[in-house]
């Protein structure tokens, strides 16, 4: 081999290598900080855990890089599960092989409901390039966007396309309508907003909580649900931002609720601080019609094999779709407090493939 | 030191990429150029025509590798016309700039209908990640499949996912259904075969003509058609495979073919080389309804700026969409015959935005 090919060959492998610590190194840094988190609620880490999870990292996942979770998934339990999915496992390798060229395609919103062809989603109008569509995808104006939204709804949502965990949405009331800067905001969906279920009120006052659904299908099989979490609003949120939000992991089989919410940081609330609703033994209303709604849905689109569903659920118990995930949808809260849920995919081999 | 080592390698790494690229869509210039040449020797460039052209694509495109298609253009024509369209940088810079990361969404076959909606397209299942699926959505099984397609079609054509210009494109009949091994063939879409109308099969006896209009939606303004030509098969082929076709352009403003097109090879011709039927001046039947079908379909989708549309008409008089394209639709032959067809429309100021092409 000559010289320059070698340099190139070291320069790639090095690229990978920078590339993957460049990736992971937001998880390590929530890793740290979550460690200390739950020790001091008395959730410590033991030495041999943590050997046990790097043990399991390198002989199954393939890397050291993949312990990280696996730690704070253990120090979480008190002791370590095989079979746990880490979420940079799941970002860097499991997304990309399963999801493919198609992984980045729910950034658009502007394209949710023309790919799923769901009434679920409340969309009611989009911007896009400059063009504004009904969400029947026919030319419209901004006087007829107007009047639509504000003739049936008091208020609605505007998402901007690739915002994510709640970033670029806004509320929007008629007055605000008049000189918006809609020109600035690129490409976008006007939803209309969904009033949620007492049971979720009482949990989430004052902010739609988000049940996020996590679907798989695998290849020649029915979409199925594999993991499930609530997502609610502290007082005073509009609508819930990853931040400021607090997670309660939900059986993906039953929708009952884990007797404790988590909060970003990983501290743990077994009451609802400003309302002090406890959680446990609580189970979602109509939860089995959330979880048939979105493998329906998925079922109609075999080409993503992992999407996040954030649902909600109406007063009447109807089930709407906020929005879908196909760009590595977070699972950690839940996968730790009472996952494994992804067992028996075989994805833990997926790093061995090209 | 490291990081000008590693600046440099970018760099030399993005030269080299431009260069594969231009070198592709390039492929077929020289031989254009030949066998034009042979055909029209007095249109031959002088050594000084050759050197304004090349000035030309570097000040107007920013580089003089973009020449090679200009030249093929000016040696057809018989003088060099200001605003044609090199492919190369087309495929380079033009459209990736104006369809974005959605570009290659048009290859994937079996989501053709999700973006169109179309009654026009004549989908009929779909098989995909191992699930078969009905164009209502409905999940099916292949026995099923099999029942609703030769029950109806004595053969039908099955075209994969990524694939272009023919490649990946089969005509099956029951008995072949039967043989397929679906997983090997990953993901496609099943389509009814198209009787086409009368007009189309005296040209094209055997595959089905594609008719191509390509729309052009600037932002905030109605989609509007900015090229058109029209493929023919040759005899023996069921359906239109790379460049064994007869290809010749179409006006726009009225649907009329032009007064010459040309082989795969560029031979020019104003016959069909193999049946002898005149190809020129020719009205292609329900030309503006298709205009306008393709016009109102891009204004539905506003994500790509340029979608290149496969149509034809039916022996019942219905058009039909026979495919999408959002990648590199090219269009060399009718560019040179009747081009330029996308001057004024800025597209060669593209190359000075920062990272053009991304």
């Amino acid at each position: 081999m000559s010289i320059l090919k070698s340099l190139r060959n070291s320069f790639r492998a090095s690229q990978k290598k920078r590339w993957n610590r460049q990736y992971d190194k937001s998880h390590v840094t929530r890793v740290e900080n979550g460690l200390q988190v739950l020790a001091n609620q008395g959730k410590k880490l033991s030495n041999s855990d943590g050997k046990k999870a790097e043990d399991y990292a390198i002989e199954v996942l393939g890397a050291v890089d993949f312990a990280p979770w696996l730690k704070l998934y253990t120090a979480f339990r008190g002791e370590f599960m095989e079979g746990w999915i880490p979420d940079n496992y799941l970002g860097r390798v499991i997304c990309p092989a399963i999801n493919g060229e198609l992984k980045g395609i729910s950034s658009y919103k502007t394209l949710s409901k023309q790919l799923l062809r769901t009434d679920a989603l409340p969309d009611l109008a989009y911007r896009i390039k400059g063009t504004w569509l009904t969400a029947e995808r026919i030319g419209t104006t901004l006087a007829e966007v107007k009047s639509s939204c504000f003739d049936h709804y008091p208020f609605v949502y505007l998402k901007r396309n690739f915002s994510f965990q709640g970033n670029g949405v806004f509320k929007l009331y008629p007055k605000d309508f008049e000189g918006f800067a809609f020109d600035k905001l690129g490409d976008f969906v006007i939803q209309a907003p969904i009033f949620q279920h007492p049971f979720l009120e009482e949990i989430s006052p004052g902010s739609v909580a988000t049940l996020r659904i996590t679907t798989v299908k695998q290849n020649q099989k029915p979409a199925e649900t594999r993991l499930c979490g609530l997502r609610i609003g502290r007082k005073g949120m509009e609508y819930i931002e990853t931040k400021g939000a607090m997670r309660i992991p939900v059986s993906p089989k039953e929708g009952t609720l884990y007797p404790f919410a988590i909060e970003a940081d990983w501290h743990l609330r077994d009451k609802h601080p400003d309302t002090g609703v406890s959680f446990a033994g609580k189970t979602i209303p109509n939860y089995a019609a959330a979880t048939q709604l979105c493998e329906s849905v998925h079922d109609w689109f075999p080409h993503i094999q992992l999407i996040g569903w954030d649902a909600a659920i109406t007063p009447e118990g109807e089930v709407k779709l906020m929005e879908w995930n196909t760009d590595e949808p977070g699972i950690v809260y839940s996968e730790s407090s009472i996952g494994p849920h992804f067992r028996g995919l075989g994805w833990e081999n997926l790093w061995k493939s090209k | 030191m490291i990081s000008y080592l590693r600046k440099q390698y970018r760099l030399n790494q993005d030269k080299r990429k431009n260069q594969a690229i231009d070198a592709y869509y390039n492929r077929g210039a020289s031989a254009a150029f030949n066998s034009l040449l042979k055909q029209l020797p007095h249109h031959a460039l002088s050594p000084n025509q050759e050197k304004e052209i090349e000035t030309y694509a570097g000040d107007v495109f920013g580089s003089p590798s973009f020449s090679p298609w200009l030249k093929v253009f000016t040696l057809c024509r018989g003088q060099f016309v200001p605003g044609w369209m090199p492919l190369d940088y087309w495929a380079r810079i033009v459209c990736p700039t104006l369809n974005g990361s959605l570009q290659p969404v048009g290859k994937i076959k079996t989501l053709t209908q999700k973006f169109l909606n179309a009654a026009e397209l004549p989908d009929l299942a779909y098989h995909v990640n191992g699930s078969w699926l009905l164009t209502s959505g409905e999940k099916t099984n292949p026995g099923e499949v099999r029942k609703l397609l030769f029950d109806a079609y004595p053969s039908v054509f099955l075209k994969q996912d990524n694939t272009s210009r023919g490649g990946g494109v089969m005509k099956i009949d029951a008995d072949q259904f039967s043989k397929l091994d679906f997983d090997k063939l990953g993901d496609f879409v099943i389509q009814a075969p198209i009787e086409a109308h009368e007009f189309f099969k005296k040209l094209s006896p055997t595959a089905v003509p594609s008719l191509r209009v390509t729309t052009y939606k600037a932002p905030a303004q109605p989609a509007r058609v900015v090229q058109s030509g029209i493929r023919l098969g040759l005899m023996g082929t069921p359906f239109i495979y790379e460049d064994d076709c007869i290809r010749i352009a179409i006006r726009i403003t009225d649907g009329v073919t032009h007064d010459f097109g040309f082989s795969g090879d560029w031979q020019i011709l104003n016959v069909h080389s193999e049946t002898g039927i005149p190809i020129t001046g020719l009205q292609i039947p329900k030309y503006q309804e298709i205009k306008t079908l393709c016009e109102n379909l891009h204004d539905q989708n506003p994500h790509f700026g340029l979608i290149a549309w496969d149509m034809t008409v039916d022996n019942n008089d219905r058009i039909k969409i026979m495919e999408w394209n959002t990648v590199t639709p090219a269009f060399n032959m009718d560019e040179a015959a009747i081009g330029p067809h996308f001057k004024g429309l800025g597209f060669e100021d593209f190359w000075k935005r920062k990272n053009p092409g991304r």
